[in-house]
């Protein structure tokens, strides 16, 4: 039988959700099928045996064994001193420019870097490009897959693509065998901790991407979304890797760690990004459009491994926005208050 | 060993849930899901994934590419291929 609850007792994740059902002892399905701890602890074990094996085969390439997608927030801040201290790869980090990366931001980029040791390089695309894409993105709600909401809002999808397009176009020129991300668990699926792709393998998606985005954005979106420039790209194997996937590791814990290299929290960022001043538009269009938070799977899957507080992630799914912000952000990328 | 048809059914309600999409009107088990927009770039590996799974196969990169894994039908006949070791 079904509840009467407005979210899980477990995971928080709201009723709202569609396709969710919280049954009635209050636990949503997701939770249902989650192992119990020792389970998941041992999961995780086996993901960072799986990452120790791929590193060892690249540990020596050079210039680069990895390009890691480094937004300068605190989990991509993690991840890259993960990879750097721990995995002792030789990594190149890539910032996108979107924009609306808080001031903070580019400081915390050259601290974090400075202190690892590692080649930074930040890719500013045609800002004229990306407010068009976020503007149609906000107001276009078929523009992603329909469990994309799931992930992120509908802004945040627009820029993970273009984020994590770019990152494989850079391997791809760097010849650099892998990839990272800092994703965490309820941003992506857990298989995707780490995968072996071909871009000539995933040729089916991207270019149903690519039509999908030309209609939409004009064919100034081309570049920024296609791969594979020859049949040689095609055939290379990439290995993406997302190892917050593999670690257990509370947020009080990351933010103590990445303060000792220098990283300092952006106040202008919202609750739920520490990069990014647009992310609150997104969680704010979300939350109207589908009746649940941008980062409520995330902050779900947090709360299963028990890396984060009840009371932290309550504070974080209850707290929207300002409208004077949003009025803000919106008038940035062109679009009416009045039509989101 | 999943008939065929059962396979396919197997496969729409994984689709229906995961994908949160409905099939019938706008939706046939023909229809390229990429092209509809239903499935994306981590659509696709977590489709791949429950696949491998939960039906004990592996599958190729030329598999990956082909055509049939656009389908419904098509995704159900690469399965019952691979299951029958062909």
């Amino acid at each position: 039988m079904e509840s009467t609850l407005r979210s899980c007792r477990r995971c928080l994740l709201p009723a709202t959700v569609p396709g969710l059902t919280i049954a009635e002892s209050g636990l949503c399905d997701i939770c249902l099928v989650t192992p119990p701890e020792a389970e998941l602890a041992q999961q995780r074990a086996e993901i960072r045996h799986e990452l120790e094996r791929i590193v060892a085969t690249h540990r020596d390439v050079e210039p680069y064994a990895c390009v890691v997608a480094f937004s300068g927030g605190k989990d991509s801040s993690y991840t890259l001193k993960l990879l750097v201290e721990r995995f002792q790869l030789r990594c190149i980090a890539v910032t996108i420019d979107n924009g609306f990366l808080s001031k903070g931001t580019a400081e915390n980029c050259k601290a974090v870097c400075g202190s690892l040791g590692v080649d930074h390089l930040m890719f500013t695309p045609n800002q004229q490009f990306v407010r068009k894409m976020y503007g149609i993105s906000a107001v276009q709600e078929d523009m992603h897959a329909p469990a994309a909401i799931q992930r992120a809002s509908s802004i945040c999808n627009s820029c993970i693509s273009l984020i994590n397009t770019h990152i494989l176009q850079k391997a791809l020129e760097l010849g650099a065998p892998l990839v990272a991300g800092g994703y965490l668990g309820g941003q992506l699926p857990r298989d995707a901790a780490t995968m072996s792709i071909r871009p000539g393998q995933q040729a089916r998606p991207r270019a149903a991407l690519i039509k999908r985005f030309v209609r939409a954005f004009g064919d100034a979106a081309r570049p920024y979304f296609s791969l594979g420039r020859s049949d040689a790209d095609a055939d290379r194997e990439i290995t993406v890797i997302n190892p917050m996937l593999g670690f257990a590791v509370l947020e009080d814990e990351i933010l103590h760690d990445i303060a000792q290299l220098g990283w300092k929290r952006p106040r202008d960022t919202g609750l739920t990004s520490t990069n990014c001043r647009l992310n609150d538009l997104g969680v704010y269009i979300h939350h109207r459009r589908h009746g649940f938070h941008a980062y409520a799977f995330e902050i779900a899957d947090q709360l299963r491994h028990g890396l984060i507080s009840r009371e932290d992630a309550t504070r974080k799914l209850n707290t929207l926005p300002e409208q004077t912000d949003i009025q803000w952000l919106a008038d940035k990328i062109g679009v009416s208050t009045d039509v989101l | 060993m999943a008939e065929l048809a059962d396979l396919q059914d197997q496969i729409r309600d994984f689709l229906t849930k995961q994908f949160l999409i409905e099939f019938g009107k706008d939706l046939t088990d023909e229809t390229d899901l990429f092209d509809a927009g239903v499935i994306d770039s981590y659509g696709f590996i977590d489709l791949v994934g429950h696949l491998e799974k939960t039906y004990g196969v592996a599958l190729s990169d030329d598999d990956l590419a082909s055509p049939d894994m656009s389908t419904l039908t098509g995704i159900a006949r690469m399965v019952s291929a691979r299951q029958s070791g062909s």
